[in-house]
This record gives structure tokens, sequence and C-alpha cells, in this order.
């Protein structure tokens, strides 16, 4: 199951998934224009994940980067997660809805291997505007 | 992956009477998405029932717009987003918490989501 990243320098922005049948799509609750794709409702696992202003986050170490786990987490509040789904390189950071504490909303994405999925991004935003991934 | 209602998506569609782009981000999206049709996207954005501006972690705010589609045999509402210029579609999806919330009568869910909400007159007295 290999996760394909692509990127979009005029939008900047990302989108990530592993071609899996989807079943919906969550903002995260924490970050706005942050959306995570499951693969049903009831799921927790993240199949997909797309990311406006990816340069608030790139290049690594900038921040939510951990260079010992080489993980890139977008969101706030992922220690506080009830619930954590890990499926391949895409961990789904879930808690308490802060205005519905009896619905759970996602909080954070964690991207791991970020270091290699990102490295045709961050060798992109390098480049001058539309000439990158083109 | 590859479905051909998503590689037929042209660079621009026209909705309204406005020409917009549709992005490479959103093209690309499509191949995820099997919502991200051209269909889809000129019915939400000629009969949005709510939009509002959503901004992104740098600040960048885009309008979006929430219309009903049938989508997993269910009614779905999904999102389309535009630039500010009203020039190009940057995303779209089903949005399921829009969708649960707006079932469920939570309206302050928008209010704190997004900025300037607004329902249209005919959406709002059908609730």
């Amino acid at each position: 199951m290999k996760l394909k990243v692509h990127y979009d320098p005029d939008c900047d922005a990302i989108g990530a998934n592993y071609g899996l049948p989807r079943g919906g799509t969550y903002e995260l609750a924490t970050v706005g224009m942050v959306m995570i794709d499951v693969p049903d409702e009831d799921s927790y696992e993240a199949i997909g994940l797309e990311v406006f202003a990816i340069s608030a986050w790139l290049p690594l170490g900038k921040r939510g980067y951990c260079e010992e786990t080489d993980t890139l987490t977008i969101g706030r509040g992922a220690e506080t997660a009830t619930i954590i789904a890990e499926n391949g390189d895409l961990v789904a950071y879930w808690g308490p809805d802060e205005y519905d504490p009896g619905d759970t909303v996602p909080i954070a994405v964690g991207l791991r291997n970020a270091s290699q999925h990102l490295a045709p991004v961050i060798e992109a935003m390098s480049q001058p505007l539309n000439a990158a991934n083109r | 992956m590859h479905r051909d209602d998503a590689a037929a998506l042209p660079r621009a569609l026209t909705a309204g009477g406005v020409q917009r782009e549709i992005t490479l981000h959103v093209h690309r999206q499509s191949y995820a998405r099997s919502e991200i049709t051209v269909g889809n996207l000129i019915d939400v954005l000629e009969n949005w029932v709510a939009r509002g501006i959503r901004y992104d972690e740098s600040g960048r705010p885009s309008m979006a717009h929430l219309g009903w589609i049938e989508h997993g045999g269910s009614q779905r509402l999904m999102r389309v987003a535009v630039s500010m210029d009203d020039q190009r579609i940057t995303t779209a999806f089903a949005d399921t918490p829009a969708t649960n919330k707006w079932n469920s009568g939570d309206f302050d869910y928008f209010q704190r989501t997004y900025e300037q909400w607004e329902i249209r007159n005919e959406a709002e007295s059908a609730l």
C-alpha cells in the first residue's frame, strides 16, 4: 500500500492518498482546510490527507515535525487524543468535540516517513511558481 | 486508480454564468473523490444552500459553497471552495461533519466554522 502525494503550488496544497475506496471526509477541528478521508463514516482510520497552506509546515522543521520519528504532525492537541488510528504512514488523532463532547472529531493527523513522502514537494517548493510539478 | 469521469474534468467550467478554472489540485483529488464531477461542481455552485468564508492556516480565505448531492446512496452536503476572486475552484468533497450537523440542526457549528455564514432564503424556509 503506497501513499501517493501530489502538490499544487498555485493552491499551496498537497493531497495524499492510498487510492482506496473512500466513504467520508472530515476537516480537522483544530486547523482550517486540512481534511482527512476515511473509508467509511464510522471509521477513524485516515486513507487520505489534504492540506492547504502546506508552506506553513514546510520545509520540515518549521513546525510540527519530529526528526527522531520523521513524522510531521498537523493539527493541535494530538497528545490529548482519545483515539489514535494508525493506517500505514497516516495517523489520525481524534478527541471529544469541545462544543459537543458526545461527538468525536479529528484534531490532528500525522504523516510518518515525512521526509520521504514530502521530498518532491519540498523540492518543487524551491522552484519558481508555475514551473513546479507541471 | 483512474476514473474516466475524473479524467474528463475540463480545465474550467461555467456555473451560474461564471467561468472558473478547475485547479490542478482538484483534478488530482478527483481520482480519490468520486463525487468530484462536472455535474456536481456545477450543481453545488449554482444551487448552494449555504456558504461562508473559511481560512487556512496561513490566513488565506476561500469561499465555501455547500450544496446537496447524491453520493454513496445518500444525500450529502458537498463543499466546493473557490478562491475569493471567484476565479478558481480550489477543493471539493462530500463534507461529513457538515452533513451530520445540518441534519441534526446544529447550525451553531456553521457559525463557528465560517465567517459571513449565510443560508439561502429557500433553504432557510425549508428548515
